[in-house]
């Protein structure tokens, strides 16, 4: 599992926070002009200075970009090039309560902006950022002159930003525009019905609004990925939700159909919350051939692949980060592993899936 | 209509006491009569007209959330053609075959003067480099282009080097399968095209007449299946004895071929002088279609191999996806010689290939210039003063105008002229036909054809639910 937070010891001669890229002594990677973090025998050497990093995993790969807060001694893996989710938590604030949370919310900010804009000046070309909260545009303004800036320095930098947009609007759309082409919006709707929604996300009259953000990204041109985690909640009218997105949504990116994960809220309550699609596929199905019939694509996040009918199995997406992946006893044989996004690490054979099995074949 | 004061809804009466209504971008829902009279009267609750704006029916405000969504669907249901993507192209007019009703016009096997000169081929492919998107996909008709394989190469092996994303079909009648063709096969952009029209007896009947070519076309076809697996090969069946279509159909299932394109024998080409009197009954044809339809979708439910339709795909897919419009027949607008293009043996672009067939049985010029001189720009904007629907007085009418199109080039091929009465218009009766036989089966749940259309859509096993919450009832 990788730690997104390391701690180290010794002294450095900074002692404002700073952006550094991991080198290896005598190569010369994309460090345009940054402050460099070498590498050298499994040591690792600051300005002259040696440092010890107290935690057990933390081997830092070359090209690796962080920040150094030195009067915490704290050091934050910012950017991995061989890392898929590489994501910078905003603020642990959030306007919304939703009832699977998977990252109940905070009041807890991480504003640094500066350092962010110039450690995403450093990613590589091909490089993917991510944003997430907490909700990011509570600091709307900042948040968008701070993507604006940062394609402005890498044009070709790609950011996925997590948003229940709440917060646009139409002044925004200028703003919004410049940044339709390297910016992904991962917006989620839970349910055609309004008072489903608001429930849901514990908010009354966040589907109005959702509608006003929505509104506001599709005049923009702005790319959206729609997210829809399932729950026993929607899971009834999952169909008709396929039926709206199929109908107003011909304009975004995808539509992430999501499993629910095992953490968090969802936690509380779990035989309540989690839908079985073992024994309920139907809605599932319908949901994805829905989208499809009508040309969106739609993909199925968190779903072993031995968990939904066969039919709507391509829909599948691997998208369990490695270092919460696992696999259960009965994948060891099962013919479609490799390409299985398999199982959360907190996930729970009791509480979960009542009839998982191997693929043949 | 006055419904809600909306004049873009469009109403039709289906079967059963039901009623379609259509907007202008293509939402539908059915309506029984009895809740269409309160809809005309305005009596609807609030909730009932919550449901028809998230059905795209229901007025929506200007510059909200369904407002837009809305004038985007527009947009893409009315996007037209701009750039070049297929191609098809003669390399030599000759063949090895002489069916009875050949569409493509064709030249003797020993004839001069039929083929791709070495100054058309350097053309032909300095125009792809100029003029096409990078995943342009090639068309190699005929005659027999598999009597020119030497071109076919030489194209791809240059086009490739251009266009690495470009896409190639060959249309064979499979008499020869050389190595140099099984060798083409290999490459996953490169497929197979050919006439199949049905069981052996019909297939030497129409096509291949001895029993030795019947025997050659039959083992060639199944090394093709065996070897590189259906999806290498597309087949299409002429259907020129209607009482055969089961026997046909059957055929398509016992091969397991995973789709059938169900057409009449074509109104063009040699064709036009023996089949005249079927190629006009439009209304024959779509009884025996119909019927045809129901019988695969029924086949489909025992448990084994499913086929899919072609022509309903394609209607369905006009329906459901707005953004459907690889359909040269079935689109609107319909913009000739920008996206597709024929070009012949002798250099010739046509708009398409039917183009083709009537300029050389010198109906009508439709020639629109040259692999030499380029696009006859005047021509085609003169082709083109027609190319929607939209100003059609007959089709404002129609509730199925977003899904519908226009075809020139039939119209010219049938009656010699653009100005026909629409609602006469082979096209339009055979168009309106499918889309009401859809809408009725639709309208009334249909369960078979559900999972036909299911099918047909996403090309997956299919799932007849998928077609609920478009009824108000």
């Amino acid at each position: 599992m990788i730690e997104l937070s390391l701690r180290y010891t010794g002294d450095i001669p900074q002692k404002e926070p700073f952006v550094c890229v991991v080198t290896e002594t005598g190569s010369e990677p994309h460090t345009r002009g940054a402050n460099k973090f070498i590498k050298n025998d499994g040591k690792y050497y600051i300005g002259g200075q040696i440092l010890s990093i107290i935690n057990q995993n933390g081997i830092l790969e070359i090209g690796e970009i962080l920040i150094v807060f030195p009067n915490e001694k704290l050091i934050q893996r910012f950017y991995g090039p061989k890392v898929n989710g590489n994501t910078i938590l905003l603020t642990e604030k959030c306007d919304q309560v939703c009832m699977m949370c998977s990252q109940p919310p905070k009041n807890k900010d991480y504003l640094h902006w500066d350092l962010y804009l110039e450690a995403a000046s450093l990613i590589p070309d091909g490089g993917t950022l991510g944003i997430s909260g907490g909700e990011p545009t509570l600091y709307k303004n900042q948040l968008l002159q701070f993507l604006i800036d940062c394609i402005e320095l890498n044009k070709n930098l790609q950011i996925n930003v997590l948003t229940n947009a709440q917060h646009f609007d139409e002044n925004d759309i200028d703003k919004l525009l410049i940044l339709n082409k390297n910016v992904l919006w991962g917006v989620p709707i839970y349910s055609h019905i309004a008072s489903q929604h608001d429930q849901i996300v514990g908010k009354e009259g966040a589907f109005l609004k959702l509608k006003n953000g929505f509104n506001c990204l599709l005049m923009s041109g702005s790319r959206v990925e729609l997210r829809t985690v399932l729950m026993q909640e929607n899971y009834a009218a999952l169909p008709k939700l396929a039926k709206l997105v199929s109908r107003h949504f011909l304009w975004v990116e995808r539509w992430a159909i999501m499993q629910l994960e095992p953490i968090g809220y969802a936690k509380i309550d779990w035989p309540t919350k989690f839908v079985d699609t073992t024994l309920y596929p139907e809605n599932l199905e319908q949901a994805v051939m829905i989208a499809k019939a009508s040309g969106i694509y739609a993909s199925l996040y968190n779903f072993p692949r031995c968990t939904v009918p066969p039919n709507i199995r391509d829909s599948c997406v691997n998208s369990i980060s490695d270092w919460k992946q696992k696999f259960i006893p009965e994948c060891k044989t099962c013919s479609q592993k490799n390409s299985c996004c398999g199982f959360f690490e907190w996930y729970d054979d009791k509480s979960g899936y009542k009839s998982v099995m191997r693929i043949e074949e | 209509m006055p419904f809600l004061n909306n004049t873009k809804l469009k109403l039709s009466e289906l079967e059963y006491q039901s009623n379609l209504i259509t907007n202008d971008v293509g939402d539908f829902i059915f309506i029984n009569n009895k809740n269409l009279k309160r809809f005309q009267i305005d009596a609807l609750r609030e909730p009932e007209m919550e449901w028809l704006k998230q059905a795209g029916i229901g007025c929506a405000d200007r510059d909200t959330f369904f407002y837009n969504a809305h004038q985007f669907k527009k947009a893409l249901r009315n996007s037209p053609q701009r750039k070049l993507n297929y191609l098809i192209i003669v390399p030599t007019l000759r063949c090895n075959l002489r069916c009875a009703y050949c569409q493509v016009s064709r030249a003797d096997e020993k004839a001069k003067g039929y083929d791709w000169t070495p100054e058309i081929i350097d053309k032909f492919v300095e125009y792809v480099d100029q003029h096409a998107v990078d995943n342009v996909k090639i068309e190699f008709q005929g005659g027999e282009p598999s009597l020119r394989l030497d071109i076919v190469l030489e194209i791809v092996e240059r086009v490739k080097m251009l266009k690495p994303l470009a896409f190639f079909v060959i249309c064979t009648n499979l008499s020869k399968l050389s190595r140099e063709l099984l060798s083409l096969l290999n490459r996953d952009d490169f497929t197979i095209s050919s006439s199949l029209d049905g069981p052996p007896k019909i297939h030497q009947e129409n096509r291949t007449i001895s029993d030795a070519e019947t025997n050659n076309f039959f083992d060639n076809l199944d090394l093709i299946l065996d070897q590189f697996g259906s999806s290498k090969i597309s087949l299409l069946p002429t259907i020129s004895d209607y009482k055969n279509i089961k026997d046909i159909i059957d055929f398509f299932f016992e091969k397991k071929l995973p789709d059938i394109f169900l057409r009449p024998v074509n109104f063009q080409g040699f064709a036009r002088k023996k089949f005249s009197d079927i190629s006009q009954g439009a209304t024959d044809w779509l009884s025996v279609y119909f019927n045809a339809l129901d019988y695969i979708a029924e086949k489909n439910q025992l448990g084994g191999h499913q086929l899919v339709e072609t022509g309903l795909s394609i209607h369905l897919n006009r329906i459901f996806k707005p953004q459907s419009h690889n359909y040269v027949d079935l689109r609107n607008p319909t913009y000739l010689g920008k996206d597709y293009l024929v070009v012949d043996y002798d250099g010739k672009f046509y708009p398409t290939d039917e183009a083709r067939m009537l300029s050389r049985i010198g109906l009508v010029d439709l020639e629109i210039g040259n692999i030499f001189g380029g696009l006859n720009e005047r021509k085609v904007d003169f082709l083109n003063s027609r190319s929607s629907n939209a100003g059609n007085s007959a089709c404002k009418e129609c509730s199925f105008q977003p899904f519908c199109g226009v075809d020139n080039i039939d119209n010219i091929s049938r009656y010699g002229t653009i100005d026909v009465e629409t609602l006469n218009s082979h096209y339009c009766i055979t168009h309106m036909g499918i889309f009401k036989y859809i809408f009725n089966k639709l309208s009334s749940r249909n369960e078979n054809f559900g999972k036909l259309a299911s099918l047909c859509l996403t090309g997956q096993q299919g799932v007849s639910a998928i077609f609920g919450g478009h009824h108000f009832d």
